[in-house]
């Protein structure tokens, strides 16, 4: 088990309500999380590294209490956060050590595995240079790189591909893709941007306000409806629409003239083409309706809000 | 710039106790002092005093020899070991002070500026740790460049005594040089290293801390002395430092009042640069 939170609410100062009774339970993996602003996101890391007290709850990562025991926790944690971070004066390798020694390893090893994972994000070129006069890429390089050199168990990745460019973007989530298989770490991705998540985590959390919408697989999140369909007719694919509602589905116009076509329970998709076929309309496209995880991640926080 | 897997070792060494990582931030920002030419300079050059005080000492002790041997001339010179005093006060602050100004202003706003708190905060470092990790390099540095040329300077008095008893009061230049240096120390580092947490740009940091330090000093010895008003060198930090260095060497203070105002005050000062510290602290956001 990855980590696990019971019941965990936050309230500041009194009046916000941060968190309210969220309960998780999370295996090793590559996990996002994924909230709008003001979700909760920062306050349940904080919570989870022990650097902040839960009002109520209790909160276990990777077998450690987070509020009693938080820098033994934080000795296994590497984090790599989204705005700029250095020490003034020193080059990549100077830091990175200096990250490696604070997390425990000795001088001498640190100083190895500095060099090591410079290597690994692919800065051993420039691994002397101090890290201020890098490009915001390298910067984000070598943040990955002083996360992970004390071999951490879980990583925390807070928006890793900012302002990287496209190229750089792919290299970025290639390489922490490879992370849980190649280091035995699992991560958790904090990102506005759902294609990276999707490119990268096999689970989710979705917070909004302080609750947990959604946890799980991100094929569960997408939610494969099995039932729906997409359709494009020749013509007036409004009057199909009409038809089947009257064979008890569900059919609505989108915008770029394409029918959602949701079939009753047990339905087939032979009613489409019978009823077009009687319609004398041509059905061109005919296919299973899979949303992105943009969709569903709208759809959720629209289902809450509904609730 | 393509990513170049060279290939993983998982690390399988021991990690250290978490309780000693103060160690490792004091050590660092000591060589990151030391790569300072500034700082390297500032330390060699406050070496000379003491080398001067030192043969000011010899001369004046020889001519203190004569004078005795020729009671019929009319001068009289104070015992030279008060240059122990001299020293650590009116020639080593000046060295003192640039070192406050170098590595403590900037000990914390560059933290600020550069996002270095979510570096140190993610990772098993408490910020106690931190604190100490960021006040005690200045308090080394200044402790280097005050107490050691003033602690030779006693040592040589000592040296130079005659006899047993007179070596063994002599001694007291070399315990009152240890018990002032490590308050000479704080007064200078903790304020600087307080100061440095309420903004990010070093140099409006070293401005008001320099400022600070030599308006109030102007400010307070001008009133005193001017008005006659002693109490208003209170608000002087050097001329509290220099009445407790009075005090601590038995000598006679620069303004007639109790001990306890001046010593009060470096307290107060101490004690409230600690807290705001510690306030400032407790408001860091390592995410955000």
């Amino acid at each position: 088990m990855l980590f696990e939170l019971h019941d965990v609410n936050k309230i500041y100062a009194g009046r916000v309500h941060a968190l309210r009774d969220v309960t998780l339970s999370v295996d090793e993996g590559s996990i996002g999380l994924l909230g709008p602003n003001g979700a909760g996101k920062s306050t349940l890391l904080k919570i989870m590294l022990g650097l902040l007290p839960a009002t109520s709850g209790a909160v276990q990562v990777l077998g450690f209490d987070a509020a009693s025991r938080s820098l033994d926790l934080r000795q296994k944690v590497g984090y790599m956060p989204e705005q700029e971070c250095y020490v003034a004066g020193l080059d990549a390798v100077e830091m990175c050590a200096y990250a490696g020694q604070l997390c425990g390893l000795p001088a001498k090893d640190a100083r190895e595995r500095a060099h090591a994972v410079l290597a690994f994000v692919g800065l051993e070129d420039k691994r002397y240079m101090k890290v201020q006069t890098y490009s915001t890429g390298q910067k984000q390089r070598v943040k990955l790189a002083q996360a992970l050199v004390h071999d951490p168990e879980l990583l925390l990745l807070d928006e890793p591909t900012n302002g990287l460019d496209p190229r750089g973007r792919d290299e970025m989530l290639t390489l922490i893709t490879q992370l849980p298989e190649r280091r035995g770490c699992s991560i958790i991705l904090s990102s506005h941007l759902l294609p990276d998540v999707e490119a990268v985590c096999q689970s989710a959390i979705l917070l909004n306000e302080g609750q947990v919408v959604f946890s799980g697989a991100i094929s569960e999140m997408r939610g494969e409806q099995r039932d729906t369909y997409e359709v494009r007719v020749k013509e007036d694919g409004a009057r199909l629409a009409g038809i089947l509602e009257q064979e008890g589905c569900r059919a609505d116009v989108q915008h770029n003239g394409a029918l959602w076509v949701h079939l009753p329970a047990g339905g087939d998709t032979d009613v489409i083409f019978r009823k077009a076929l009687e319609a004398e309309l041509q059905v061109r496209h005919l296919t299973p309706l899979k949303q992105t995880l943009e969709s569903a991640f709208v759809r959720l926080l629209q289902g809450q809000g509904e609730a | 710039m393509g990513i170049r897997d060279l290939g993983y070792k998982p690390y399988e060494g021991e990690l250290l106790p978490h309780r000693n990582r103060y160690r490792v931030l004091i050590s660092r920002a000591m060589s990151l002092a030391w790569a300072s030419g500034l700082v390297k300079t500032t330390i060699i050059l406050g070496m000379f005093p003491a080398v001067i005080c030192g043969v000011v000492m010899f001369f004046k002790f020889k001519t203190i020899q004569i004078l005795a041997q020729n009671p019929n001339v009319p001068i009289r010179l104070d015992d030279p070991g008060s240059l122990v005093f001299t020293c650590i006060f009116w020639c080593q602050i000046w060295f003192a002070f640039v070192i406050s100004l170098l590595v403590a202003a900037p000990a914390i706003s560059e933290d600020v500026r550069t996002g270095a708190f979510q570096f140190y905060f993610a990772r098993p470092v408490s910020k106690n740790h931190y604190l100490l990790g960021k006040v005690a390099p200045t308090a080394l540095l200044v402790l280097i460049v005050s107490l050691g040329p003033a602690l030779l300077l006693a040592v040589l008095r000592v040296g130079l005594s005659q006899s047993g008893g007179e070596a063994w009061r002599n001694l007291t230049w070399v315990l009152g040089t240890l018990a002032y240096g490590p308050v000479y120390a704080l007064v200078l580092a903790l304020p600087a290293v307080a100061l440095s947490s309420l903004g990010r740009r070093s140099g409006s940091i070293q401005g008001v801390w320099a400022a600070g330090f030599f308006i109030t000093w102007l400010l307070g010895e001008g009133i005193a002395a001017g008005a006659d008003l002693p109490y208003a060198a209170l608000i002087s930090i050097p001329t509290n430092l220099r009445m407790v260095g009075q005090l601590i060497y038995g000598m006679t203070p620069a303004y007639d009042m109790p001990w306890y105002l001046p010593a009060g005050v470096l307290v107060a000062l101490v004690a409230g640069s600690a807290l705001l510290l510690l306030r400032r602290l407790e408001r860091v956001e390592v995410f955000s």
